[in-house]
């Protein structure tokens, strides 16, 4: 019985800050080392094995280290590009490590006749068939896929492996609506094994004339929603497919490289100061120790500003009681005062001037002078002379005196004084 | 645009452009002043709102420090020789820069929004939230409306001292406002007295007429009373006085007895005195002298006996003679001794006759003189006793009078007693009305009193009302100035304070509001990653978010650093120049 490894949405160089870094070159040597460890026949790569096609030549100098070891054992590796890992204008770290024949791409595709015709790459080990589809960024596969020749792949004998980098439609999970996808119509019937990439979730798939479609997620995060559906128990890791003439087993290898935790906090009806302080009271009583926490603070405020809500703040309190790394999510944050502040004035001046006048009717006062346009005419020569500044080399009495002895004028008020 | 190779000096103009405005802030001198020069200036023209100005400063080397000289602008006003720090304040106010004009300080809108050195480009992500707020609260002129804030809230509590000033004049205002209301009703109550009092004196009067017209209808009576009445008491008098009299003489009759007794007591003993000899007093002290002249003759004779006996016996003894002092012989003497004691008792006889007869004589003239006293005695106790007994028969005389008067007094009272008890009935219904005109009187006095004294309090009364009257009139003039600061407290506080942080709030979120925009606007532009959003927050703070998650900007990309950087930039000088007004110009550096 043979065996393989299917990994996809790697992303190596994803992550910049030291710990998600660290985590993440971690989880690729470790899942290495079980390939190694299993003796798998060939690895194979269902795109995004880099975050970008020319990555931080740090995690490549790791990540190549790796591979070499791989090779050394005998490990064929063979990727598609993704969406991460491919430009069109540019060249990718894939052809160059391709070049290096440390890995293989199994893309080899012309168009001909308006279609598109694959060939496939044959493992010298197994004799399994392997082809398949890149991917583009924003589903630009799509197009190839509705002109790919569906026929002569289907037409092919033997173990057949259909590598691609897209999401299909009929197995995309409802968070990811929004995401490009393909029909599962595009693809080529009657493969052995569909070895999706691009959803970023474990995923084990079965279609009417598919049997398997299997996503197996990335190894350790690319983005922060990867984070966040880790910290929510998401597995991640990579399929062994152990095989014969047909699939005979796939095995989920489970690669944990912390822990985490997922803590979320729904602000509604409350202020910022009262959201806050009881956020900070949870956090307090949340047991953080050596773990990667996910924070999602969601909700609208009912007065105050979501900044307030200070994120520094709540990372501090959090690696005080030690946790390893800190992801905090306040897209969803609102705040009522600032919804329902609506835009009254261009300029300043309009603003002032309009504001005046909107509030000169909510005070009830029985001096005429004060109230209707004499009110606002008041206000506005008052704010004149209560912003003023003290003056440079004017004492701070003198200031005070001043501006009283304005205020006292502008109010008519001098019998009192 | 200014354009040129590196070095070639475009910071220099910028920086030229930068002193020449505001001078050199917290710049060093030595570093805009070339090395080895003495001294540089810089002249700047240009234009604001169609104004043309032209400003120059210059700079001096004094010693190893660089200092400011003075300056001067040129406007359509002509030309004004300016020291730094009023060239500066010149200058913000033709820009319409809202910014501390102290010299020391940089032009913070002047680095924000129009040239910022490329060494300060990324700064503005490293500032604390903080430093970077406050900075631009002061550039966007929202600092005002803190101090507005500040100041207004001292004017609030001036006012509002006033108002208590006020009020602790006014605080008795109720009380004297009641002491007005219950005076007003002790002066109704008093009127209502009065009335009361008024119609019970003309009640007495009425009643008191009334019985003074009985009372005359009843006069000749009454004169005959009051003569009656006036007679008894005197008759009653007059016996008594003389019943006094009797008394008295009855007494004295009794006290001249027991003299008259007492008298004959003392003239008994006076005549049991007999006459013990016919002599006369002459008589007997004539003999008596006689025979005491005898007697002492008689005494003389003793002593030269008794003498000469002494001698003989000495003689006889000493047997010398005492005259001779020859001896003698003694037996001769004894005989004379002999002889002469005999002759010595024979006087002695002799002499004690003659003493025992004026013992005897002394005796009689006493005797004598006892009897011739005691027959005066009597002639005067005889003499005294008739003097008595007509003392006696005088006050039986008066006695005798006195009765036959007292008789005939008794018998003129008697005849006004059955005269008075005639009348009784009449004396009784007069004494009755004269004792009630006598109440009535009283009660008449005693009404008037208090009526007199209802009209003086109604009277003080009124006086008193109309001086609180004027002080209620003065405090509530103050109350009313009072109420009208609370009002204008109320107004400060609730409208004005409420209203300018309103402004701040809404200035606030207009500009950041603006900000934002502007900023994303750039920022779309700039970054390619997608995935990556930038949103300013309410704080002015740079937010990037992948997936709604926070991204650490320390660890983005230079490119994405330099983006975003570039973007608040663009953004902040959007925003300022349009915030402050003079700012016309799209210069961006």
């Amino acid at each position: 019985m043979h065996k393989f490894a299917h990994l996809a949405d790697l992303h190596l160089g994803a992550n910049r800050e030291p710990e998600l870094k660290e985590w993440e070159i971690t989880a690729f040597l470790k899942a290495m080392n079980i390939c190694i460890e299993e003796s798998v026949d060939f690895i194979l790569i269902s795109g995004d094995l880099f975050h970008a096609n020319i990555p931080d030549m740090d995690v490549v100098n790791k990540a190549v280290k790796k591979i070499k070891q791989i090779l050394e054992h005998n490990i064929p590796i063979y990727v598609i590009y993704g969406s991460h890992d491919y430009s069109p204008n540019e060249t990718s770290i894939i052809d160059i490590l391709h070049s290096a024949g440390l890995i293989t791409k199994i893309v080899q595709a012309i168009v001909e006749n308006e279609e598109l015709k694959l060939q496939f790459v044959t493992d010298p080990k197994t004799d399994v068939k392997i082809t398949g589809l890149s991917g583009r960024r924003l589903g630009l596969e799509k197009d190839y896929f509705e002109i790919l020749d569906k026929e002569s792949l289907e037409r092919e004998k033997g173990f057949k492996i259909f590598a691609f980098h897209s999401a299909v439609a009929e197995l995309k999970p409802t968070y990811l609506a929004r995401m490009d996808s393909i029909p599962a119509s595009l693809l080529p019937k009657g493969f052995s094994y569909y070895a999706g990439g691009h959803i970023h979730e474990k995923l084990e798939g079965k279609l009417p004339d598919f049997k398997m479609i299997n996503y197996p997620g990335p190894l350790f995060s690319g983005y922060p929603r990867d984070i966040e559906q880790f910290s929510k128990g998401k597995r991640r890791g990579f399929f062994i497919v152990h095989f014969n003439d047909e699939v005979e087993k796939v095995e989920f290898k489970e690669i944990r490289i912390v822990d985490p935790i997922y803590f979320e906090y729904d602000v509604s009806d409350k202020s910022s100061t009262q959201a806050k302080k009881e956020l900070l009271n949870r956090l307090q009583e949340l047991s953080v120790k050596d773990k990667l926490v996910v924070l999602k603070i969601k909700g609208e405020l009912s007065g105050g500003t979501t900044a307030e809500i200070n994120s520094n703040e709540l990372r501090n309190l959090l690696y005080e009681k030690g946790a390893l790394y800190i992801s905090i999510n306040k897209h969803s944050l609102s705040s009522k005062e600032i919804e329902t502040m609506q835009i009254i004035g261009d300029d300043i001046q309009t603003i002032e001037n309009n504001l005046f006048r909107e509030n000169i009717g909510n005070i009830k006062i029985s001096a005429s002078k004060l109230k209707n346009n004499s009110g606002v005419k008041i206000a506005n020569e008052l704010l004149k002379t209560l912003r003023q500044e003290q003056k440079l080399n004017e004492k701070k009495k003198d200031y005070e005196e001043r501006i009283l002895k304005e205020s006292i004028s502008i109010l008519d008020i001098e019998g009192t004084s | 645009m200014i354009k040129g190779d590196m070095g070639s000096g475009k910071s220099s103009i910028l920086m030229a452009i930068e002193f020449a405005l505001f001078g050199l802030g917290s710049e060093k001198g030595s570093g805009l002043l070339r090395i080895g020069e003495k001294e540089g200036s810089v002249l700047l023209e240009f234009e604001v709102d169609g104004n043309e100005y032209k400003v120059l400063r210059s700079l001096k080397r004094k010693g190893n420090s660089v200092q400011q000289g003075t300056g001067y602008l040129l406007s359509n006003e002509g030309k004004l020789q300016l020291a730094p720090s009023e060239l500066k304040e010149r200058i913000l106010k033709i820009l319409s820069f809202n910014e501390p004009s102290d010299p020391k300080a940089q032009s913070v809108i002047y680095r924000y929004a129009i040239f910022t050195p490329q060494e300060e480009m990324k700064a503005i992500l490293n500032y604390g939230a903080d430093v970077r707020l406050q900075t631009l609260r002061k550039a966007f002129m929202l600092e005002d409306y803190r101090i507005a804030s500040i100041n207004a809230a001292n004017f609030s509590n001036f006012i509002q001292k006033k108002a208590i000033e006020l009020d602790g004049k006014i605080s008795d205002l109720d009380e004297i406002k009641n002491k007005v209301k219950e005076l007003n009703e002790q002066i109704n109550q008093s009127k209502d007295l009065l009335l009361k009092k008024e119609t019970e004196t003309k009640n007495f009067e009425r009643k008191i007429t009334g019985y003074q017209k009985q009372l005359k209808d009843h006069e000749e009576t009454r004169i005959v009373l009051s003569n009656i009445s006036s007679t008894m008491p005197h008759l009653e008098n007059q016996i008594n006085e003389k019943t006094k009299q009797i008394k008295e003489a009855t007494q004295e009759i009794n006290e001249i007895k027991t003299q008259i007794k007492l008298i004959k007591e003392k003239i008994d003993p006076l005549n049991k005195i007999e006459k013990s000899t016919e002599m006369t007093r002459e008589a007997l002290s004539k003999e008596i002298t006689n025979l005491e002249h005898k007697e002492r003759e008689l005494l003389k004779e003793e002593n030269v006996l008794e003498n000469k006996i002494k001698d003989y016996e000495s003689v006889q003894e000493n047997k010398i003679c005492p005259t001779c002092d020859s001896p003698i012989e003694s037996t001769q003497f004894i005989d004379k001794i002999n002889k002469r004691n005999i002759e010595k008792v024979d006087v002695e006889k002799q002499r004690k006759i003659c003493l025992e007869k004026i013992e005897a004589m002394k005796k009689d003239n006493e005797n004598l003189e006892k009897y011739q006293s005691a027959q005066e005695k009597i002639l005067d106790f005889n003499n005294q006793l008739k003097v008595d007994i007509t003392e006696i028969e005088k006050r039986n005389e008066k006695i005798q009078k006195s009765n036959k008067e007292i008789v005939k007094l008794n018998t003129d009272l008697e005849s006004s007693k059955s005269k008075l008890k005639g009348l009784k009935k009449i004396q009784d219904r007069i004494e009755d009305i004269e004792s009630k005109i006598n109440d009535l009187n009283e009660e008449l006095k005693r009404s008037r009193e208090q009526a007199t004294e209802l009209r003086t309090r109604i009277n003080e009364a009124n006086k008193s009302i109309i001086d609180f009257k004027e002080t209620i009139n003065e405090k509530e003039k103050q109350k009313k100035q009072a109420q009208l600061l609370r009002e204008y407290k109320i107004w400060i506080d609730d409208y004005f304070i409420a209203t300018v942080e309103a402004i701040e709030k809404y200035a606030l979120l207009s500009i950041n509001s603006e900000f934002d925009q502007q900023y994303r606007k750039w920022y779309n532009l700039m970054i390619e990653d997608p995935s990556k959003e930038s949103r300013i927050d309410e704080q002015f703070s740079p937010i990037i978010e992948q997936d709604g998650y926070e991204q650490n900007v320390a660890f983005l990309s230079g490119g994405e650093k330099t983006s975003i950087a570039l973007s608040y930039r663009l953004a902040l000088n959007n925003v300022v120049q349009k915030v402050s007004i003079g700012m016309k110009s799209n210069l961006l550096i």
